[in-house]
């Protein structure tokens, strides 16, 4: 059971942790590293705590109704602030902070003992912004914590700053998530708009249960552009096409940092908010389609580029697009609470994922998978976890993973309308898809022979490569997370009543229906699985098959894709630099610049004359100045009589 | 003159007689530090007697006095901006204790002229008359001009003499527009001003008013950097010293900005010319332009010089966001407080990222971007510093730059200004970029950690405060929304 009190401590206890570790280890490095590393594992000890109470609150007597506090008054309208304690709230809490309670114990034997302070002061604050966005009772409030998300993770992806890329990647990361915050934003500034339509029925604009609560009255068009608004934040931060680029390259970031951004905190802040307010996003035909056909489309087009990725921690990311692609396009035909329960599997077997892979760069020095293989022989506990994982993502019988990617199939095949057949088309190849490129990954990381890890890729000897089992603070959370990843789905949602657990407990606990388990379905979609596992293991014992057939027609397609689809030149060689850098910002600074000499020329007499007196202002400048001044204020009246 | 007008300009009195003293004392003190002793002394006494009339006229019956011939009107409006200012001049002698160490000669100018331009800055949000109006302006424009010139190098004196005659230029728009609107209405009092608009008494109708108007615009338009009266500002920021740019960029522009909230709310509200949208296109021309232009600087300063701009742009948002008043004294609409609000914000912000600006050329003598390569190394707490201005400039939450911006963008849209939020909230992510380059070069490259930048206590109180102010307003905004908007509503009963 939990009260208010405790329920601001669990966002409070990591805001304190960030503070202390920066005041008194970072400012006056008062302390010694390894209390800040104790400081912040106990402290998120006792978040993840407070929010396992607050789920058994909320699964034994419902939603807590608590006041919000009025923060400050803008004229007529008040801000408040407050929690929304709800079954939504309180899942979203223990995946965050559990998952993040494992990361930070791993990160002990991952990260150096000197950059303790700065790493765990910014995974409190991480931490904290993403209890921040899921504890929020008001937009604006989820808003601010939203913002602060991505500043964090800005921090930690650039945390290697010495490397240009990692600081590069921050930058991007930041900047893309960015252009989906204007989205966002826009539509709070919208709902400001229509505050009178709120105040009139004594509702608060930005107050999430007023705001679901009244949604079905607002006019459709109003609805359409404030959901749209709202899921272009989520494409921004779940990294949905065709905001995605940003994820693969945060990879720069520590490994343990990827497992927390990837399983439970960022990206799936996106999805938690068109969660959140799916109330209002349903009453939109239109948002509802666009919803649902990003997310299905995400999903394929990410797995393509999964398929041909050499950085295991690029081929985990890309997966990782790919599966927000399933839960958005759950939102999007009309089922939050199943894209819930695929977030909550996920988070289990994507950490685990992540965390396999930073075990093996632990050993091998590298992320590049065309340096490693064999991997097996030498960690045991690596292998046969990150198989799990894998086994679990893929979606095998019965592990987790099955069991929340069969409701998405099961809910999309059985809508009927046309956006339904779409997806269940694009989300059962996705199967295929992702089956491959994980065994793809398998197969080249632990089969077959070393390959000289760093040290092969480096042209060294002997320097980077320890090929052993990772420590026990690694392994430990390692096995704990592949516990949750077989059986976290069938426990938390049975299909049939299991011990204390009621059938379909998870998706009816959010409001959804547990949909019956079709036979058919789950052959089909195991046997897909299938065929993509036997496909990569066929194509990795015998390497001759890729020159053959319909494979070697594939092959310019390969170039293609590896290039990401060429969007990140896009986005960058055309749009940044030619469009933005080359064409209109240098234009403008050009026009600062020079027109001044040339106008000087064209009104030569002015310039000579008087450029004599002001030979030291760079040749009449600021006559220049002055008559651009006045020009403008001719351009103003005239303006006036133009138009006014 | 009686009693009473001397008690009503008292705060400026001190801070004048002041600045004279300091720059006696310059001249028989062997012992410099205590120049800067002296000019916060000033300062306090300063707001010592500001917060004695703020008292005062919490307790008369109208909320305002009005003193010098009826020009001068001290009112929580004015109150503010003059508190604003005060701090501002404090946390800059504060702030620029060790640059100004380094002068040869004439540290008492540099305090004695900022504390002299201070002056006129308060009298500018305190006046309801044109002439006095045009008086303050040049009261604290001329020092600023001797200011840019102060280090005596070709660039500084170029700053200077290049500030001054853009001063002398904008300032003959302000005169013709005051002639103009004198002519039109027989009064330069803007309450007589307001009546004849009112009354119908300016022949014509009020839209022959277009002329002059659109003169004081371009005035003005100088002061507060608007484009396209903002060419002055790189080139001017460049050449003079940075702590005299730091209170040029938020002092400067605080008190134009009180004097046309002033002149347009009180003085042309009711005239048939729709100023309202012409600060609108003003506002999204300053902001893009702004922005834009900044991403191709290499200058830390140029930089700051076109993000002063586009911040112009930003406040711009609120003075469009127009405001009326409702029978029972109410206020609707935000514009005017947002603007407050989003000047005491800015005034910290851009402070901090100058403090350590200046910090940091001192020591490395140079204002090129690139050679900010690797200082977190040698100064991580200044830059950090950079960074949380950088954050609040964009305007980030938790800093007091996220809520201004929010503030000033809910203003537009409630005064059905929502293209203009629009290219506000687009212009704000554009501006991400060259911010955060910043950051990143500070960050990257290889600094030594030994060669450690220091600066002495004054500078680092005076970081602190600035970067404080950031997170705290940011934070915890109601006691600052509630000054503002006291202020707003005494500029409406005053009139």
């Amino acid at each position: 059971m939990i009260n208010e009190f405790f329920a601001w401590a669990i966002l409070f206890l990591p805001l304190a942790s960030f503070s202390i570790i920066a005041i008194l280890c970072l400012a006056f490095r008062a302390l010694d590293a390894r209390v800040s590393s104790y400081l912040a594992i106990l402290t998120i000890g006792a978040t993840f705590a407070l929010s396992v109470a607050a789920l058994a609150g909320t699964a034994s007597h419902g939603e807590f109704k608590w006041d919000s506090h009025t923060w400050l008054s803008i004229g007529d309208l008040e801000i408040k602030i407050g929690i929304l304690m709800d079954s939504l709230t309180s899942i979203m809490l223990v995946v965050a902070t559990g998952v993040s309670l494992l990361v930070q114990i791993y990160s002990l034997g991952y990260m150096e003992r000197h950059e303790y302070p700065r790493y765990y002061a910014y995974m409190s604050l991480f931490t904290a912004s993403m209890v921040g966005v899921v504890l929020a009772k008001s937009i604006l409030q989820v808003y601010f914590f939203w913002e602060l998300v991505g500043l964090s993770s800005y921090l930690l992806i650039g945390f290697w700053y010495h490397k240009p890329s990692a600081a590069a990647a921050a930058k991007k990361a930041f900047l893309i998530t960015r252009i989906g915050d204007v989205g966002f934003l826009l539509a709070i500034l919208y709902l400001f708009a229509q505050k009178q339509f709120y105040i009139d029925q004594g509702l608060n604009p930005f107050e999430i249960p007023d705001i679901l609560g009244s949604a079905s009255a607002l006019p459709v068009f109003a609805a359409t552009w404030l959901s749209l608004g709202i899921f272009a934040g989520a494409v921004g931060k779940s990294a949905q096409f065709p905001l995605h680029t940003w994820l693969p390259d945060a990879m720069e970031g520590p490994t343990p940092v990827s497992a927390l951004i990837h399983a439970a905190t960022m990206v799936a802040a996106g999805v938690f908010l068109i969660v959140r307010l799916f109330g209002l996003i349903e009453q939109s035909e239109m948002a509802l389609a666009v919803v649902a056909l990003t997310g299905a489309f995400t999903a394929v087009f990410a797995a393509t580029m999964g398929m041909v990725m050499n950085d295991i921690k690029r081929v985990l990311a890309y997966s990782t697009i790919s599966q927000l692609g399933y839960m958005v396009a759950a939102v999007g035909i009309g089922v939050p609470a199943v894209a819930m329960f695929h977030l909550f599997t996920h988070a289990f077997f994507k950490a685990l994922l992540f965390l396999g892979s930073g075990s093996v760069n632990h050993a091998t020095g590298t992320f590049d998978m065309r340096y490693m293989g064999g991997l097996r022989k030498h960690m045991k506990w690596t292998y046969y976890t990150f198989l799990i994982g894998s086994l679990s993502l893929v979606g095998i019988f019965p592990l987790a993973g099955f069991w929340s990617k069969d409701e998405i199939l099961l809910d999309a095949f059985r809508g009927g309308d046309t956006i339904d057949q779409i997806v269940f088309a694009l989300t059962f190849t996705g199967i295929f898809l992702t089956a491959f490129y994980m065994f793809r990954c398998i197969h080249m990381t632990f089969h077959g022979e070393f390959r000289g890890g760093a040290d092969a890729e480096n042209g060294e000897i002997g320097k980077s490569v320890h090929l052993a089992e990772s420590p026990l603070v690694m392994v430990a959370p390692l096995v704990i997370l592949a516990v949750a990843a077989i059986g976290s789905g069938y426990v938390a949602n049975p299909l049939d009543k299991l011990g204390a657990i009621p059938a379909h407990w998870f998706v009816e606990f959010l409001g959804g229906h547990g949909g019956k388990f079709s036979i058919q379905l789950a052959l089909a979609s195991t046997l897909v699985a299938v065929l993509g596992i036997g496909i990569a293991t066929l194509l990795h014992r015998n390497s001759q098959l890729r020159k053959v057939g319909v494979l070697a027609t594939l092959k310019p397609l390969e170039g293609i894709i590896s290039r990401k689809y060429y969007l990140d030149d896009f986005y960058e060689g055309l749009v940044v630099s030619k469009i933005f850098y080359g064409g209109v910002a240098r234009f403008l600074d050009w026009f600062d610049r020079e027109i001044v000499d040339r106008t000087v020329e064209i009104i030569g007499f002015i310039g000579r004359n008087s450029g004599r007196v002001f030979t030291p202002l760079q040749n009449g400048q600021v006559q220049v100045y002055g008559l651009v001044a006045s020009l403008g204020g001719l351009l103003i009246m005239v303006a006036y009589l133009v138009f006014g | 003159m009686t009693i009473n007008d001397l008690y009503l300009i008292a705060p400026e009195i001190a801070l004048a007689s002041t600045g004279l003293i300091v720059i006696v004392l310059d001249l028989v003190l062997n012992n410099k530090r205590f120049l800067p002793v002296f000019a916060l002394l000033g300062v306090l006494v300063s707001v010592f007697f500001t917060l004695a009339l703020c008292a005062d006229i919490s307790a008369s019956s109208n909320g305002s006095m009005i003193g010098l011939f009826s020009t001068l009107v001290v009112d929580k409006f004015a109150i503010f901006f003059k508190l604003l200012i005060l701090s501002i001049v404090a946390l800059v002698v504060l702030g620029s204790v060790d640059f100004v160490n380094k002068f040869e000669d004439s540290q008492g100018e540099f305090y004695g002229l900022i504390l002299l331009s201070a002056v006129g800055m308060m009298l500018m949000a305190a006046t309801k008359e044109l002439i006095s109006i045009y008086i303050s302006v040049e009261l604290a424009t001329l020092p600023i001009a001797a200011l840019a010139a102060l280090m005596k190098t070709n660039r500084s004196s170029e700053a200077g003499l290049k500030f001054l005659l853009l001063a002398a230029v904008s300032s003959a728009f302000l005169l013709y527009g005051m002639v103009l609107v004198y002519g039109f209405t027989g009064s330069t009092y803007l309450d007589v001003i307001a009546g004849a608009v009112t009354t119908g008494a300016v022949p014509f109708g009020s839209s022959v008013m277009l002329a002059g108007i659109a003169l004081i615009v371009v005035g003005f338009g100088f002061k507060i950097s608007m484009v396209p009266f903002q060419m002055w500002v790189p080139d001017v920021y460049e050449g003079s010293p940075t702590p005299v740019v730091a209170f040029l960029s938020v002092a400067s522009k605080a008190a134009a900005f009180a004097v046309i909230l002033r002149v347009f709310y009180v003085g042309f509200g009711g005239v048939n010319v729709d100023w309202a949208s012409m600060f609108a296109v003003l506002a999204a021309l300053s902001m893009t332009t702004g922005n834009l232009v900044a991403m191709m600087q290499t200058n830390i300063k140029r930089l700051l010089g076109y993000s002063t701009i586009a911040q112009a742009g930003y406040i711009l948002v609120g003075v469009a966001a127009i405001t009326a008043t409702t029978p029972d004294g109410g206020i609707v609409g935000l514009g005017p407080s947002g603007v407050l609000f989003y000047l005491a914000g800015y005034a910290v912000t851009n402070l901090a990222a100058f403090f350590a600006i200046i910090v940091i050329n001192n020591h490395i003598n140079s204002e090129l971007i690139s050679d900010f390569s690797g200082i977190a190394k040698r100064a991580p707490l200044l830059s950090a510093v950079i960074a949380i201005s950088m954050i609040s400039l964009i305007g980030i939450p938790p800093t007091v730059g996220f809520m201004g911006k929010l503030y000033l963008f809910n203003a537009a849209v409630s005064s059905g200004l929502v293209w203009l939020a629009v290219v506000g909230v687009l212009n704000s992510v554009i501006s991400a970029y060259y911010y955060l380059r910043v950051v990143k070069t500070m960050y990257l490259g290889a600094g030594e950690p030994e060669n450690r930048i220091t600066y002495s206590l004054p500078v680092l109180v005076a970081v602190v405060v600035v970067v404080i102010g950031i997170l705290v307003i940011g934070i915890v905004p109601g006691p600052l929304f509630e000054f503002t908007e006291v202020a707003v509503r005494s500029l409406f009963i005053a009139s």
